[in-house]
């Protein structure tokens, strides 16, 4: 009686892990397929087009070997403008302590700190076109015949300033446009650094406080090494998306007055030169650049540690 | 009992999931549109239903009208702007007077260019299209059906060289328009200028002259757009004045640029013009296409580098700016060569019909009515595709002028398709509008103020380009 009971016991136990089973196969299934479909297919497709000669539309693709490798590497003008991406790394890193210096004031009771948080997240939900034609206009020089001074020209001549050319000057251009991804993205910066420092124990913070520690000193000793993992990944991920920059600048000023960049580059290569099989191997160079640096990147930061 | 129906119910709805994602990616590749409209065609079956009641009152219409074609087509164009305001269904109805048993759909994209680009890697592209033309020529069979031999075909239509291969035609012009330079009448007449410029000296004293006399802007550049700046090769064969221009460039090895070269000419006046900031607008990084229409029509821009296509867009916006759009004036690029002013016409969109298109016949059928018959480029302000139709109104200003109009000549067979390949392999791409490419380097180097040699430097380094490729490529 006993044992029958066990094996039904057994059985029934038997059935629903083999539901279970099905259930999360089932689950993973869909992004799964989605992640295969959209992500790893195209991307092995890439790395083969990047050894052949082909356009856009893939009719009389012959296989070249490395010559799309060769032409990248021995054509200097392809990484000219991955000088631009230095505008971007180092706002990326004024934009990483901006949004830690905000995250450790929003963290500390103050009032209005949720909406704070809310607004400065804000602009991370605003679609990235939009953003772009709003910096458009606020940046505009005006002509005072066709159309008017943007905002901040209006600002400016109201100070008693000569209007400037914010998006036709070179350098310049691309301080706007770093200052428009550094609004865009802090707000996922903050929020990432906000979770982190709130999962520190409020113990620790309490031992601070009778020790008599000032608030620097808590940043210094307890927040930083408490979110350093982070802080690391945040670097890692501000480093790449230097590098690879681009639906900002194409939107804003398409990549004209010396604000274009590798990717810019690479669809133009792809789809005004009609060179896809080039701009494959631009993206897999690219790919390795990224690869290189985060590697370099661990390295030099497990040392100090 | 319970959890194992929620599991199996979470199970069915990840299962609804996985497929509704499918769905939902076999519908995108159809019914990824900005508008679609369908003229149905039961006006017309009713009508020939009619004809069956009562054969002997409409003898006339059922001898005109093509029953035996049927079926229905998709054409995929760019005009949204017709699809919305009706003209497209009207033209529809002119079709099914004559093949009332063809259904006729519509499908317009505002991105034309990168939209057909994406649907040209499956067999899914319409019936009939506008033809693309990032297509290579040697390549047009691969996606279209022939609509016959050039030399039949070459009497009747212009343009067709670029859409021919292997002898045979794969596209038929719906219109075409006459390069040459908008400008407001009035602006020009107000800074004193009473005859048109011959030289591209004269015209940049006319410029001068605008900036000095009038508070418009001399030159409107268009430069945020992109496109704009493509606007001024279309001048190259005018200033060459020469329908075998480019025929030579290839087979005789000339360099683009030299001293007073139509290239020379064309991109050394848009130097001259981006170099002085008198000339055109304060900050060429934020301009607007839509809002120079108006502005253009209250004569607050003197000129443009643009097609007679624009005319008609022009007058529009000067009727709802509450303008007289007699102000829209065009000319010829004033580069004359021996004593005459030239405008080479080029053809505006072709139209094609897709090879694995199930109704071919009625899709032929259609092209051809809508380049023969259904007036769209005379409504367009367009010149017509036929030989020897009337000149739209638009052009009625290059006749007082003595402006010859040419076409340019067909490549003979061995460099068919040619300048094409070099043009893409050496970057040099002369109609392109890349970041990279001479046009926007020339005028980002004038809007800098660099000077002469900077532009100097920017030919040799096109000519370079280019000779090498050719010298690859031509052997």
């Amino acid at each position: 009686m006993k044992s029958q009971n066990n094996l039904l016991q057994k059985n029934k136990l038997g059935r629903i892990r083999s539901q279970q089973l099905l259930t999360v196969i089932l689950f993973l299934l869909v992004p799964s397929i989605l992640l295969f479909v959209f992500t790893y297919i195209p991307a092995l497709n890439m790395v083969r087009y990047s050894f052949e000669n082909r356009d856009q539309f893939g009719q009389n693709v012959t296989f070249c070997g490395l010559d799309n490798y060769k032409t990248v590497f021995t054509t200097p003008e392809y990484f000219a403008s991955l000088k631009n991406s230095v505008y971007y790394l180092v706002g990326s890193f004024i934009q990483l302590g901006l949004a830690l210096f905000l995250a450790t004031i929003l963290c500390s009771k103050i009032r209005g700190a949720n909406f704070f948080k809310g607004a400065l997240f804000f602009p991370y939900m605003i679609n990235t076109v939009a953003v772009a034609l709003i910096f458009r206009r606020f940046f505009q020089r005006g002509d005072g015949v066709t159309n008017t001074d943007g905002t901040l020209n209006t600002i400016i001549t109201l100070f008693g300033g000569d209007p400037i050319k914010f998006l036709s000057t070179e350098g310049l251009a691309n301080i706007c446009l770093v200052f428009v991804s550094i609004w865009r993205y802090i707000g996922l910066d903050l929020v990432m650094f906000i979770g982190a420092i709130q999962s520190i124990s409020p113990d620790i913070y309490e031992a601070a406080d009778l020790d008599g520690a000032n608030r620097f000193q808590v940043f210094r000793y307890i927040i930083a090494p408490g979110i350093r993992p982070i802080i690391l990944l945040q670097m890692i991920l501000a480093v790449k998306g230097a590098i690879s920059v681009y639906e900002i600048p194409y939107i804003i000023t398409g990549g004209k007055f010396d604000t274009s960049t590798f990717v810019i580059q690479t669809t133009e290569t792809a789809f005004k030169y009609q060179k896809v099989g080039l701009a494959a191997a631009m993206t897999m160079v690219l790919f390795l650049i990224i690869i290189i640096v985060t590697i370099v990147q661990k390295l030099v930061l497990k040392e100090d540690k | 009992m319970n959890s194992q129906m929620k599991k199996t119910a979470a199970a069915a709805a990840a299962l609804l999931m996985a497929c509704s994602v499918f769905a939902g990616c076999g519908e995108k590749t159809t019914d990824n549109t900005d508008s679609t409209t369908t003229a149905a065609t039961t006006k017309a079956a009713d009508a020939s239903a009619d004809n069956g009641d009562a054969a002997d009152d409409t003898t006339a219409d059922a001898a005109e009208a093509d029953t035996d074609l049927s079926g229905t087509i998709k054409v995929l164009h760019h005009r949204t702007d017709r699809d919305q305001d009706g003209t497209m269904a009207k033209l529809t109805e002119g079709f099914n007077a004559i093949y009332p048993n063809v259904t006729v759909e519509y499908q317009s994209f505002t991105n034309y260019v990168d939209d057909i680009a994406t649907m040209l890697q499956s067999d899914n592209y319409g019936d009939a299209l506008m033809t693309p033309q990032a297509i290579k020529q040697a390549e047009l069979p691969n996606f279209f059906e022939s609509f016959g031999s050039f030399s039949d075909l070459d009497s009747k239509y212009y343009w067709l060289k670029d859409y021919v291969a292997d002898g045979q035609v794969y596209a038929l012009p719906t219109g075409g328009t006459a390069s040459g330079l908008l400008y407001n009448k009035k602006v020009w007449a107000d800074a004193g200028i009473t005859s048109l410029p011959t030289t591209t000296d004269e015209f940049i004293n006319c410029l001068q002259q605008i900036a000095d006399k009038t508070d418009a802007i001399p030159y409107y550049t268009n430069y945020a757009a992109g496109w704009t700046i493509t606007q001024w090769q279309s001048l190259v064969l005018s200033a060459a004045g020469d329908a075998e221009y480019n025929v030579k460039l290839l087979s005789e090895k000339n360099e683009l640029f030299s001293d007073g070269s139509p290239y020379d000419a064309v991109y050394g006046t848009l130097f001259r013009i981006y170099s002085d900031p008198a000339l055109h607008e304060e900050d060429p990084s934020t301009t607007d296409w839509e809002g120079c229409k108006p502005a253009f029509a209250q004569g607050k821009i003197g000129t443009m580098v643009l097609g007679s296509w624009a005319i008609s867009q022009f007058q529009e916006a000067a009727v709802n700016a509450g303008e007289d759009p007699a102000n829209v004036g065009f000319m010829p690029f004033p580069n004359s060569v021996n004593g005459k002013l030239y405008s080479a016409s080029s053809n505006d969109y072709m139209m094609s019909v897709n090879k694995n298109s199930a109704n071919k016949d009625a899709a032929m059928a259609y092209v051809r009515w809508f380049c023969d018959e259904s007036g769209y480029a005379q409504n367009e302000g367009m010149i017509s595709g036929l030989k020897g139709a009337a000149m739209p109104e638009t052009l009625s200003a290059f006749e007082d002028l003595g402006v010859e109009l040419f076409v340019e000549a067909a490549y003979p067979d061995d460099l068919v398709g040619k300048f094409d390949e070099i043009a893409k392999d050496s970057e040099v791409d002369p109609w392109g509008d890349a970041t990279t490419n001479f046009k926007v380097r020339m005028a980002e180097a004038a809007f800098k103020g660099e000077g002469e040699d900077a532009y100097k430097k920017i030919c040799d380094d096109v000519n370079a380009a280019w000779d090498a490729s050719r010298d690859k490529i031509l052997g």
